[in-house]
């Protein structure tokens, strides 16, 4: 069940956009980690006088800075996760147009292999033992077929 | 096989979802920038044919305009900022352009036949 929504995100591309978009907040997040002080600073000096705010300034900067630490760390920490859950279990294969390094076979059916999108090799009955239900499950295997032309 | 973090956002096609992610981003923090003066400006302008004079502006900033000048450079820093994060990330990733990086996409198949 895991196995198979994992491949669907990985096929429809969807956990590419979804991780490209986290990995978009991480890198934003941490920008406003430096623009924080600046913006507190800001809006401490167009409020002056109104909630005497100018009583506690460097704590309030400094307090509005680790503020934003906070989101950078669960951002990051999540996209890591992420990440690590969906890529980093599946590299190593030689990545195939599909996405995550992933070799999505078709190998049981009609004994063909998409590789770099449009170009599609023959695959050699050899070569079953090394793909089962799309998956690599032997990577060292694959790239051992590859290095010696099992893929015809 | 231990692969680059790099390699790793090349082929998994992170990368390239991140930096059209930023370059949206980026241009619509430009545009929300540009946009609050240029209305303003179109404001005073159609006031200005409206009563057939030069309508009231304050000679100095206000709060009101001083808010809206930081409302904008937030804006434009956001663009600024992701735009320029594109541009590290394409360049380490892909060691081009951001608009370059991703026009090697441009004849990729939306769906894939074999899943």
């Amino acid at each position: 069940m895991f196995k198979r929504l994992k491949r669907a995100l990985v096929t429809s591309f969807v956990g590419a956009i979804a991780l490209g978009w986290v990995f978009a907040q991480v890198i934003l997040h941490f920008a406003y980690i430096f623009s924080a002080p600046i913006a507190g600073w800001l809006m401490r000096r167009e409020y002056r006088g109104v909630n005497g705010a100018g009583q506690h300034g460097d704590r309030v900067l400094l307090a509005g800075c680790a503020a934003r630490i906070g989101p950078v760390l669960f951002t990051s920490a999540s996209w890591i996760f992420l990440t690590a859950l969906v890529v980093f279990q599946t590299v190593g294969a030689r990545n195939n147009g599909v996405g995550f390094g992933t070799c999505v076979f078709s190998c049981s059916a009609s004994k063909r292999i998409d590789l770099n999108l449009a170009q599609s090799v023959r695959v050699s009955p050899s070569s079953e033992n090394y793909c089962r239900f799309g998956m690599v499950h032997n990577l060292s295997a694959v790239q051992h077929a590859f290095t010696n032309g099992y893929f015809l | 096989m231990q692969r680059s973090l790099r390699q790793i956002l090349d082929d998994s096609h992170i990368a390239a979802v991140t930096i059209a992610v930023l370059l949206l981003w980026s241009l619509d923090g430009a545009f929300q920038a540009l946009w609050i003066p240029v209305s303003r400006a179109v404001g005073f302008l159609f006031t200005a044919v409206a009563i057939l004079d030069i309508p009231y502006f304050s000679p100095t900033l206000t709060l009101a305009d001083r808010f809206m000048l930081a409302t904008a450079f937030a804006y434009l820093y956001l663009a600024v900022v992701s735009f320029s994060a594109a541009w590290l990330l394409s360049r380490w990733v892909y060691g081009t352009g951001p608009i370059r990086s991703l026009t090697r996409y441009r004849k990729n198949p939306t769906g894939r036949r074999h899943v």
